[in-house]
């Protein structure tokens, strides 16, 4: 235990017996005139109860035996010698020691027994606190602090932890800084071997002693532990290290656990993962076919029948390639950013920009789709510059009108609205699209964000891949602004929201 | 003038159909979704119909087996690649020749003439094929090549006829077997497979740019015309 006092040293208690029989000595000289001779033996007896009591065994019979000599020097006749004249003292001296070694070793036995409970007692609070901190613990560091933390209670000594799984690199619950290179690498190299192993590690400005566990998986964990603790006898030694085994072992369990989670949840990526790339596919192999189906079949009846063709039908077919071309550049930038988005990436590379640059670039891209509807700008005055990736704002309104274009009808009004919003502290920026198709119910509103949720459903009568909504959301997303649907005023139809926070220019 | 019946929702698909059929000299009635469709079948007695399988309002096969309630002329299905199950449930369902999604309208046109050629299911078996390389005498089960007389068996001249009367159009695996060994033997699509590489070898085509022979992957075999 780390608060075993100063009596658990041998030398110690020897000297603590001494000074109780000491005491004895005194106290018997002030009662002698008071009490016959004989019943001074019952003080020596109180000294050496008191002393096994206090200490062990072995000072107990020190006790005892000091209590023997001095009680025969001082008090039985002729005194000052070791001689006794009296039968009845010596019978008393004899009974004294015969009682005081048997007292003695039973009380000594029953400390024994008792601090060995307190050591259990205090061993198990600390296994179980360890314990609850481990079936909690949600990555392998958490796992060697409570480890560090349980060990060091337990012996009260400089510890450090560290662990390693199946071809991962170590880990330290806190690298330690006044290590040499060679002292660390050499632990993780044991570790890595994984074998179990007890070691002595000498850093240099310290000895250190290494236990070392291992599991059959392959995973390991080592406690260094700083140092000796003087004076621990060696019975109290091997119960250490024999806890700290244990320790070592429910740590080493906790630490597959999460090995085990974690294998878990990356099984789960790449499952979601797997699903995403075959759904992404047959969504690809649905929407691209139609524009490539559109473009091949038109060439080839220019190529072919030339002769038989209007110049009127001729520039229908030709234009009808040039239109079914972007659909597909459009298709493909979105599967480009669904990828790059998907993969995690998108690096943002923002410079300041206005909004009527970035709203000019998405309507001259919407214009030649949108000759069958009526589009709407309205820009406030007072947005300042926006610091953002100009191309990926671009794509996110653009996949918003290019929706409202799809699902609404034909000679219908579309609406596109900048400004900064009011009701909110920092007063984002707020960029609307209103348009007067069938809109989305409140149910759908979350999914719409999903991807593929339009091709999940079948819907082929919109021709999306169901990743436009999808890509707007990451993209506005990666500004760490906002999309939501909102709820048009007055009339029916949809209204995307999507609220971009506004960075100070300094300017 | 033959009617030709387009039922497709995307616009892009009908417009350059329309361009190309015109071209051609075939009226063209258009129809986006299926119900359209019905409608314009029933109404107009089309000579042949165009039909997407993906439409929005119903499934294309569902629609498939209500215009067959009704409608006899011959139906050519416009699929895409890697849904042979897709393509047989059709030709089974009374489909009579597919194109593969994007397709030349070559490709098209040739289906179309073929199908209206051979109007209605009865077939006209010839009695004799030739094309002046390949002579094939139905009556006499005789087969020459290049003037030189080639040694077919029962099962091998068997597949051959039935392809021939079925010339240019597509024969299913499952019609195959039926009539070339009968009902019973339906799942044995490589009995199919062993004969007809045998009776490829025997006609020296390649099944790689064959000249009589093509093999339409997974759903079955036509006899080039």
């Amino acid at each position: 235990m780390s608060t075993s006092g100063v009596l658990d040293r041998p030398w110690a208690a020897v000297l603590f017996a001494l000074l109780m029989t000491a005491v004895a000595t005194l106290l018997c000289a002030l009662l002698q005139r008071l009490v016959p001779a004989a019943n001074l033996v019952l003080v020596y007896t109180a000294a050496v109860i008191i002393t096994a009591t206090s200490t062990r065994v072995l000072p107990a019979l020190v006790s005892a035996f000091s209590g023997f000599l001095s009680f025969n020097f001082f008090f039985t006749e002729p005194r000052g010698t070791l001689l006794m004249t009296h039968r009845e003292d010596v019978l008393t001296a004899a009974l004294f020691l015969l009682i005081a070694s048997l007292v003695g070793s039973l009380a000594g036995r029953l400390q024994g027994k008792v601090s060995s409970l307190e050591f259990r007692d205090s061993f198990a609070r600390i296994e179980h606190r360890l314990l609850e901190n481990i079936s909690t613990a949600l990555e392998s560091r958490e796992v060697l602090m409570a480890l560090q933390s349980a060990i060091g209670e337990l012996t009260g000594r400089v510890c450090h932890t560290v662990c390693s799984g199946r071809g991962v690199v170590p880990e330290w619950a806190s690298t330690p800084t006044d290590f040499p290179d060679v002292a660390r690498q050499k632990i993780e190299r044991a570790l890595l071997a994984g074998t179990e192993s007890s070691m002595l590690l000498d850093t240099g400005a310290q000895h250190f002693s290494v236990r070392l566990v291992s599991d059959a998986e392959g995973g390991s964990v080592a406690i260094l532990l700083g140092g000796e603790q003087p004076g621990l006898s060696a019975h109290a030694q091997v119960q250490n290290n024999e806890t700290i085994d244990i320790l070592l072992r429910q740590a080493s369990l906790g630490l597959r656990r999460i090995q085990l989670l974690r294998d878990l949840a990356r099984e789960r990526i790449d499952k979601e993962r797997e699903l995403l790339r075959s759904s992404l596919l047959s969504s690809v192999s649905h929407d691209f076919r139609t524009p490539l189906t559109a473009m091949v079949g038109a060439t080839t009846t220019l190529l072919e029948m030339r002769g038989d063709l209007t110049q009127a039908q001729q520039d229908e077919l030709l234009e009808s390639v040039l239109s079914e071309a972007s659909r597909l550049d459009n298709y493909t930038q979105n599967l480009l950013d669904m990828t790059r988005l998907g993969q995690g990436e998108l690096t943002l590379d923002r410079s300041w920009v206005s909004i009527e640059e970035i709203i000019n670039v998405v309507m001259k891209r919407v214009r030649p789709l949108a000759t069958a509807h009526r589009l709407e700008v309205t820009l406030a005055p007072d947005v300042p510059l926006l610091r953002v990736h100009p191309a990926l704002i671009e794509q996110a309104i653009f996949n918003v009108l290019h929706n409202a274009l799809k699902f609404s009808p034909l000679g219908s009004l579309i609406q596109l609205r900048c400004a900064r919003l009011a009701t909110a502290t920092d007063r984002p920026l707020l960029i609307e699209v209103a348009d007067e198709g069938p809109g989305i119910p409140e149910s759908e509103r979350e999914n719409v964000f999903r991807l593929f949720h339009s091709a999940e459903r079948g819907d082929r009568r919109a021709a999306g891949t169901g990743l436009g909504l999808a890509i707007c959301k990451g993209m506005i997303g990666a500004h760490g602004g906002s999309v939501r649907i909102g709820d048009r005023a007055e009339g029916h139809g949809c209204l995307v929201q999507m609220i971009l926070p506004l960075q100070e220019s300094g300017l | 003038m033959n009617t030709i019946l387009l039922i497709d929702d995307e616009p892009q698909i009908r417009r350059f159909l329309r361009i190309g059929l015109t071209a051609q000299h075939y009226d063209v009635l258009e129809a986006e979704t299926a119900q359209q469709g019905l409608e314009k079948a029933v109404l107009n007695s089309p000579k042949l119909i165009i039909l997407d399988l993906g439409l929005p309002d119903m499934d294309g096969q569902q629609l498939l087996a209500r215009l067959r309630e009704f409608y006899t002329g011959p139906i050519i299905i416009l699929s895409v690649r890697n849904r042979e199950a897709e393509k047989v449930q059709a030709l089974d369902a009374g489909a009579n020749d597919f194109v593969v999604k994007p397709f030349g309208i070559q490709e098209l046109l040739a289906r179309v003439r073929g199908l209206l050629r051979q109007q209605g299911d009865v077939q006209v078996v010839p009695e004799v094929f030739d094309d002046g390389h390949l002579r094939v005498d139905i009556a006499q089960r005789q087969v020459s090549l290049g003037g030189t007389a080639v040694r077919l068996s029962r099962k091998e001249f068997d597949l051959l006829r039935v392809l021939l009367s079925y010339r240019g159009r597509i024969v299913t695996q499952r019609q195959l077997l039926t009539e070339v060994w009968g009902k019973g033997h339906l799942e044995d699509t490589h009995y199919l497979r062993i004969l007809m590489a045998r009776l490829r070898t025997r006609l020296a085509d390649d099944p790689a740019s064959p000249r009589y022979l093509e093999t339409e992957p997974g759903v079955g075999y036509r006899f080039i015309l």
